[in-house]
């Protein structure tokens, strides 16, 4: 089928009125209408590493700066490093004089061959390290978060001494009689009245003054330039620009912001960012749309509200040359109906702005192929014939099929004109919803007639459209 | 017809040690050295000039080694390949002199006029035409053909080299070891079997 992926050619239009494809939209069963991704509201679920499904949730991931505790991405070029071992001989650690062979490990970048031996880290004798820990510059950057600590410490304490001075300017405004505890006991309000003193004079909870701390430098700044920052001498036959490999890209360097190394040699593996699990909801009337599975290792959702799932699909089957041929007026059109649901359903097409001539009546349609399979008889399962006791004319039908429907369609206006601007055609369909028990019935089942409205855009050439 | 001239004048000298299946195509004066394992469907044509193909190398399946013939250097060139190297599935190596310890990614190309030294790895896909001497533990690697040098060569195969000097004479006719050419083999060929 030619148009089998060509989203384009038949849009649903969202309750928002924006046209979109039917597999971007959602069909919202409380407010029983076509959801886009504007129309909804995502949440962050969990938090996932995309190499180890490790899954985390947000508060756990806040913690962990949104990283993965174990996985690396290499800081040449961003793929993912997979842990290598190699052995070598060490001194064993029960026996420091004796040289045992011992294996070790190292990261490897399968695509660009970068190791961790290449930004200076020695190899490791235990696969799963805090190798970023291990780079050079570690310590500089431990300093500065010791650092950082301390000063949100002294702020925090700053901000709870003036909002306790803002406390007390109010209480000191108000007339102090009406909480004097001989009045106001007669309600209870002694306690009321003591905690607002308390909080009134904090001295005994808060300094009164904050001290922040001085910054003090670890070393004095060099007086001169360090010799090693300058570039090594150009070498005679060098193919690549002089030195130009020891330095590291810009990219890579952006990689990195924490440590911005300029030279190749100060590149360290990056922690992997995690990232989310979200689920959808719809804004009107708050229900989830879409809610996946917590465990990204496992693509099943709890509620999966998709509207392919829940509104027959219509598709451009085919483009049939009409008596006049390809430019004319009176094309005629093949389209698709597909059920999605398990049981037959009802459908009807009409056209709205008067471009197509449709056969003007109700359709059913059969359950979908994988539950028809459970039907005894074999001619209903295949949909060969029509559900409903009317037989199919010819010049409407087609064709059918287990759940589908061919329906043949008169085009009444111009092909160009068609495929710039669109037939507008709507769908009124059965939506079978399953009620949830309430006390006194089980789970029922509500059959609602809902409609959704189409916009159809046949290729204006028939080279597009190729005869399935 | 030139092809003709090559045929009769394909000389193959295998050391022992080698695995070479009979599977591949080989065209031309070619001398193969110890451990060296070639699969079935490689094709190694020295067409321009003979190939000196070192020990210890892995040429695996549809990799081309082709000694092409240039216009602008009709002299006959010697293509010397060294010991250890990997020429990986589709990969096409042109280039007349290749050190040791190189890998060649699946479908990677060398151009006639780059120089491969030691330890170089040339990634999938990647295709280096430069006229240059590559450095030393060069990768090439990405779709852009991105250059980095790496401190340490890619790691010696022998395991996968003793390994499929094992399997392969179990599914393949292997060719024997020694000086062969095409005027022996057909003459075998009319000898009654």
């Amino acid at each position: 089928m030619a148009t089998y992926l060509n989203l384009d050619v038949v849009h649903y239009i969202c309750s928002c009125k924006v046209s979109k494809p039917l597999c971007r939209l959602y069909l919202c069963k409380h407010c029983f209408e076509l959801r886009c991704q504007d129309c909804v509201l995502p949440e962050v679920d969990c938090q996932y590493c995309p190499n180890c499904l490790d899954y985390m949730s947000s508060g756990e991931a806040k913690v962990k700066k949104n990283r993965c505790s174990a996985c690396y991405d290499c800081p040449s070029c961003g793929h993912t490093l997979s842990t290598r071992a190699t052995s070598a001989t060490l001194p064993s650690p029960d026996d420091p004089t004796k040289q045992v062979a011992q294996k070790v490990y190292y990261l490897l970048c399968a695509f660009c061959r970068w190791t961790t031996r290449d930004g200076g880290i020695p190899d490791q004798r235990a696969p799963s390290v805090p190798w970023r820990n291990l780079a050079q510059g570690a310590e500089l950057r431990q300093d500065n978060s010791k650092r950082l600590t301390t000063l949100t410490e002294a702020f925090r304490q700053l901000a709870l001494k003036e909002k306790a001075e803002k406390e007390r300017k109010k209480i000191a405004v108000r007339k102090k009689s009406f909480f004097s505890p001989g009045l106001t006991d007669r309600y209870g309000l002694a306690s009321v009245a003591l905690r607002k003193k308390s909080l009134a004079n904090p001295s005994h909870f808060t300094p009164q003054t904050v001290d922040i701390p001085e910054a003090q430098a670890t070393e004095d700044p060099p007086d001169d330039l360090d010799e090693a920052y300058w570039l090594p001498p150009v070498p005679e036959q060098s193919p690549l620009a002089p030195g130009l490999h020891t330095r590291s890209s810009l990219l890579q360097r952006l990689a990195d912001p924490e440590i911005q190394p300029e030279r190749s040699s100060q590149l360290a593996p990056i922690s992997k960012p995690v990232l989310c699990k979200r689920s959808l909801r719809c804004r009107q009337c708050d229900h989830n749309l879409s809610k996946p599975e917590l465990n990204p290792a496992a693509p099943k959702f709890k509620i999966n509200l998709c509207a392919l799932y829940n509104v027959p699909e219509m598709r451009l089957y085919s483009v049939g040359d009409g008596e006049g041929g390809e430019g004319d007026d009176c094309c005629q059109l093949t389209l698709l109906l597909t059920n999605p649901a398990s049981k037959p359903t009802g459908v009807r097409l009409r056209c709205l702005d008067s471009r197509l001539a449709l056969p003007d009546r109700e359709f059913s349609l059969g359950p979908c192929g994988d539950a028809a399979l459970d039907l005894d008889d074999p001619l209903a399962a295949a949909g060969a014939q029509s559900p409903s006791s009317e037989p199919d004319r010819p010049d409407e039908v087609a064709f059918r099929g287990p759940g589908r429907l061919g329906l043949l369609a008169r085009l009444r206006c111009a092909r160009q004109l068609a495929a710039r601007e669109g037939v507008r055609l709507e769908l009124s369909y059965e939506f079978r919803n399953i009620v949830l028990p309430s006390a006194a019935a089980g789970e029922s089942v509500e059959v609602r007639r809902l409609t959704a409205e189409l916009l159809l855009r046949p290729p204006a050439s028939s080279g597009a459209a190729a005869k399935a | 017809n030139p092809k003709i001239n090559e045929m009769s004048r394909t000389s193959v000298k295998i050391a022992p040690g080698a695995v070479v299946c009979s599977e591949c195509e080989l065209r031309g004066d070619i001398t193969i050295g110890q451990r060296t394992v070639i699969h079935p469907k490689a094709r190694i044509l020295a067409e321009a000039g003979p190939i000196i193909i070192g020990d210890g190398n892995l040429i695996e399946e549809v990799a081309v080694i082709h000694n092409r013939p240039d216009e602008s250097n009709p002299n006959e060139k010697v293509m010397i390949i060294g010991s250890q190297n990997i020429f990986e599935v589709g990969s096409r190596c042109e280039a007349v002199k290749v050190g040791d310890f190189n890998v060649l990614e699946a479908r990677s190309f060398v151009s006639r006029d780059t120089v491969v030294s030691n330890g170089c790895t040339i990634g999938a896909m990647c295709s280096v035409t430069g006229r240059e001497v590559l450095p030393d533990n060069c990768v090439v690697y990405g779709a852009a053909s991105h250059r980095k040098v790496v401190s340490e060569k890619p790691p010696a195969q022998t395991l996968q080299l003793d390994f499929l000097a094992k399997i392969l004479p179990n599914f393949h006719h292997i060719k024997k070891a020694g000086a062969s050419s095409a005027a022996a083999a057909a003459a075998k060929q009319h000898r009654p079997s």
